[in-house]
């Protein structure tokens, strides 16, 4: 086992060990009474409210100031609180449904991640980086076996980005700062938040140097440990010996023994065979 | 019964098989022009996808005809030499449509815009909906259907402002002698910062334009991505302007100081104040 997983299964030990004073995870189904007409949370920063007028859903969103809330709460709701710039969606339904249903995705672009710090990964070493991003909240409208999507938001939006090595050429996606945490019990557990830990294997002749990292994270499946930590499957970044071609892996989420981890959704898109070997530029900045 | 023996006679059966080689010729021209067209839109762009169709459905037309002007006993040669005269007198008479056709061809292998791009073409501005052989079409903002000759086109400057997929939005704004640059450089770049739809790369920047007649000059420079541009560039004076209210940043407008020369008398002042707390008293 190489320091690398035995740091990951550090972390994962830590989170089984906190597993036990959590209260149950923010996503997952809300059963709703015949006398109830809606709902509300807050997760993190983002502040959401479902209410159920005759034939349609409503769903309302804002985002707190402080984007690195933690708390979570949940609450029966009368009437939407009106906020000045909140984003109110409707939904069309015959029925109203027994449960609404809370999903975690993944973001529905790349992020790049740019360490506060530049990092450098000298010849010959491998580090761990924990990636960390908003997560996107899918409301579902369920009815037996009838699920019905309603709508989905960020937890909390990060700001567009622009990842290529010119203006001319290059993808859109969005931007997060990080720590860029090498050592897991540092990492910062929040609930909007999505971890993914990669791994970056430098087998060229000189330093390899972390300006920023651009996460696929559209072609990730999500999970979510014991403790009610969502994560992303690791990624490994390997830059060859030549130190221009590199490789992506996708790595199966491991589980130990001791640790529950389940799937929370699938990937959003599904990655051709080339998308997992491209340029290190591409991933790298 | 006329018709019955011009039908069954030599020259009635040639009309026919004339007839029925245009009608197949049709035919064959419609069927391989939609073929052509489902199966090159995967490889070309929509504007070359329409020409290839339209050539061969015309080559075929072009080929049917004449196979059947032969079967009517027309001399190929003479119709030949009769389009080659034909052609010289259309060309003299048609030098702008010629010239057009060319500048089409050239628009199409040089591809400065394709269908659905924005363009600027002197004062229009639009969305290209067509380009064919001789013109251009666009519908500009407001709605309006207008034709650009490809001549046109081809002679004067074409800004597409959606061929790239991040644009920049420049503002110009200047504050007031009195404040401190470094300040106002951090205010304007957390407007940028705060702002989802502004690119965090290609990174924000301020530039300093020049000491102005009453301000100090400044340039703000913000990324969009091209789908976001109207709604960053109605967004960003606006946020600007709140930022700068709540830093207490002045934006000045122009000054004017009135001076009467030293041979005139000096203006009547009146301390409204001063009357009326008179008046209280």
């Amino acid at each position: 086992m190489t320091e690398t997983e035995q740091q990951q299964d550090a972390l994962l030990a830590m989170a089984d060990a906190d597993a036990a004073t959590k209260t149950r995870p923010w996503w997952g189904d809300y059963p709703m009474d015949p006398e109830q007409r809606g709902m509300s949370w807050h997760i993190g920063p983002l502040r959401l409210q479902a209410r159920w007028w005759p034939q349609e859903w409503r769903l309302a969103w804002h985002y707190g100031d402080d984007p690195l809330d933690t708390s979570v709460e949940h609450a029966g709701l009368d009437d939407i609180e009106a906020f000045p710039d909140m984003t109110l969606a409707r939904y069309a339904l015959g029925k109203a449904p027994s449960c609404l249903r809370l999903v975690p995705r993944v973001a529905d672009r790349s992020v790049v991640v740019r360490p506060d710090i530049p990092l450098y990964v000298p010849p010959g070493e491998e580090t761990v980086i924990h990636v960390s991003t908003s997560v996107w909240v899918q409301v579902q409208a369920v009815e037996g076996e009838k699920v019905v999507a309603l709508g989905e938001m960020p937890g909390y939006r990060p700001s567009d980005s622009f990842f290529g090595a010119n203006t001319r050429e290059g993808d859109v996606c969005y931007a997060s700062r990080s720590l860029a945490r090498l050592r897991m019990e540092d990492v910062v557990q929040r609930p909007h938040r999505v971890l993914t830990p990669v791994t970056v294997r430098n087998k060229g002749e000189d330093s390899l140097l972390i300006e920023r990292i651009n996460v696929p994270l559209p072609i990730l499946t999500l999970y979510a440990s014991a403790n009610h930590q969502l994560w992303t499957q690791p990624l490994t970044l390997e830059r060859g010996r030549d130190g221009k071609e590199g490789a992506l892996k996708l790595e199966e989420m491991r589980l130990p023994a001791s640790m529950q981890v389940r799937v929370l959704s699938e990937p959003r898109e599904v990655p051709d065979k080339q998308g997992l070997f491209r340029a290190l530029d591409r991933l790298l900045g | 019964m006329d018709l019955i023996e011009f039908l069954t006679s030599e020259r009635g059966l040639d009309t026919l098989r004339a007839v029925i080689i245009v009608l197949m010729g049709l035919l064959v021209a419609k069927l391989t022009s939609a073929i052509t067209r489902r199966v090159s839109e995967k490889y070309l762009e929509p504007q070359q996808t329409a020409l290839l169709g339209r050539f061969i459905f015309y080559g075929i037309i072009i080929l049917a005809a004449t196979s059947a002007l032969h079967q009517l006993g027309f001399s190929l040669t003479v119709i030949l030499g009769a389009a080659g005269i034909l052609s010289v007198a259309i060309g003299f008479a048609s030098q702008t449509s010629a010239s057009n056709l060319i500048s089409g061809l050239f628009l199409i292998g040089e591809k400065p815009f394709k269908i659905g791009d924005f363009i600027r073409v002197g004062e229009t501005v639009g969305e290209v909906l067509a380009i064919d052989l001789l013109s251009v079409k666009l519908r500009t903002f407001d709605n309006l259907y207008v034709r650009v000759p490809n001549e046109t086109l081809i002679k004067s400057e074409i800004i597409n402002l959606t061929h790239f997929p991040i644009r920049r939005f420049e503002l110009k704004v200047g504050v007031a002698y009195k404040e401190n640059l470094k300040k106002v450089r951090e205010v304007l770049l957390n407007v940028a910062d705060e702002y989802p739809l502004c690119l965090t790369e290609p990174k924000p920047n301020v530039l300093f334009l020049g000491f102005g007649d009453s301000s100090l000059d400044l340039q703000f420079n913000v990324w969009s991505t091209r789908e976001n541009f109207l709604e960053l560039r109605n967004n960003i004076p606006e946020m600007v302007k709140n930022a700068f209210d709540e830093a207490d940043i002045e934006i000045p407008f122009p000054h004017r100081s009135l001076y009467t020369g030293s041979v005139t008398e000096p203006f009547p002042i009146r301390l409204v104040g001063d009357e009326n707390k008179n008046a209280d008293d």
